[in-house]
């Protein structure tokens, strides 16, 4: 056995918790290592310095009396209490009310999302969903004095493409109007 | 405990709660006065232990002796109400007054002039609580590496690098420890007997 060892089974020795055969190793090379035997001392010196002390320091302390009697007074009317019913216990609810709360919530995702799928197709409901998603309206002025006002959408079905929303037409003021 | 006495606590007796008290009571309280930074805080941790081992007494089956498991009960409500006191310091103690407490400095200072003593009870509220727990159950309650990994649900191995920690931090915390610990060197020098 080496030093290392020594350190690794110092608390079991002291507690004579080792089997015989390390117990013999232990004490073989304590005879042998004078650090470890130094270690060793300390190590129950300290221990016995600890234990008195806080064996002193305790032995002052009583439980006063009167908590005792409070303690039994208390603990006495807690037993005398009728044990609540499992279905109003603070835990119960919770653990029943929070899987409907998820429930719910999911349902009123799930909700929502079909009420945006089911956009009907008219192009006025199609431009009011969609309009609000994007911001880039554009006019095509057409040559022959059409102005196109379209913007760019994206369809219930993933597709890209565009809605019309206005076509206009200035009229140029001839001679004599 | 015997098996007539523990009938006798399920069934509401009060006899045998305040018995129950008079054996333990004290054994736990002593132990708190070193978890705890105030009699109080010893105080309410002694009382919530009680009232939550009557409180499921009826779970007690006898696995373990019956001390162990209310020591069980009493390191699980010393960490919770120590968690519920650090909460409450850190958020809360900006909108409440300071409340004037008894520390158990001056508790311990009026018990014992002992400097070594002394040294220890400043060396224990500088720890953390795990290593305080450590050096109260070997020190204190005087329990084999085993019994204190059962009574802290941790393996031994656990155990014995906490205390290992717990009392290299004493070392170090306590000045001129080799004065009380006086190790005379012709006895570990030379090849005497083993202690």
């Amino acid at each position: 056995m080496n030093c290392r060892k020594i350190k690794k089974y110092l608390e079991e020795y002291i507690d004579g918790s080792l089997s015989e055969k390390r117990r013999v190793e232990f004490e073989n090379h304590l005879r042998n290592c004078s650090e470890c035997k130094k270690n060793l001392l300390e190590r129950q010196r300290m221990g016995e310095m600890i234990s008195g002390s806080l064996k002193k320091m305790a032995d002052n302390r009583e439980f006063s009396p009167t908590m005792v009697k409070s303690v039994s007074g208390i603990a006495c009317k807690t037993r005398g209490k009728p044990t609540q019913p499992f279905i109003l216990r603070p835990r119960f609810a919770f653990y029943t009310i929070l899987p409907l709360l998820i429930l719910g919530l999911f349902l009123i995702l799930i909700q929502t999302k079909n009420d945006k799928n089911n956009v009907p197709n008219s192009i006025g409901q199609e431009a009011v969903s969609y309009l609000k998603l994007t911001t880039t309206h554009y006019a095509d002025k057409q040559s022959d004095g059409w102005t196109v006002k379209r913007t760019h959408i994206k369809r219930s079905n993933g597709q890209k493409g565009f809605l019309t929303l206005e076509i206009t037409r200035e009229l140029k003021k001839s001679k004599g109007e | 405990m015997n098996e007539a006495f523990l009938k006798k606590l399920q069934t509401e007796d009060k006899q045998a709660l305040n018995a129950l008290f008079e054996d333990y009571g004290n054994r736990i309280y002593k132990s708190a006065i070193f978890l705890a930074d105030s009699r109080e805080e010893a105080e309410d941790i002694v009382q919530e232990t009680f009232l939550k081992a009557i409180g499921s007494i009826q779970g007690f089956k006898g696995r373990s002796s019956f001390y162990t498991w209310l020591y069980r009960i009493f390191l699980n409500t010393t960490h919770d109400l120590r968690r519920k006191k650090y909460i409450h310091k850190k958020f809360l103690s900006k909108f409440k007054p300071e409340e004037n407490i008894n520390p158990i400095e001056d508790l311990i200072g009026q018990m014992d002039n002992d400097t070594f003593s002394q040294s220890l009870n400043d060396a224990l509220k500088c720890q953390k609580m795990k290593h305080r727990e450590i050096i109260i159950l070997r020190f204190f309650e005087d329990l084999k590496l085993i019994e204190i990994a059962e009574r802290l649900n941790v393996s031994i191995g656990t155990v014995k690098s906490r205390l290992y920690h717990a009392l290299r931090k004493i070392k170090k915390s306590i000045k001129n420890i080799e004065h009380f610990i006086n190790i005379d060197d012709q006895r570990y020098g030379g090849r005497d007997e083993l202690p």
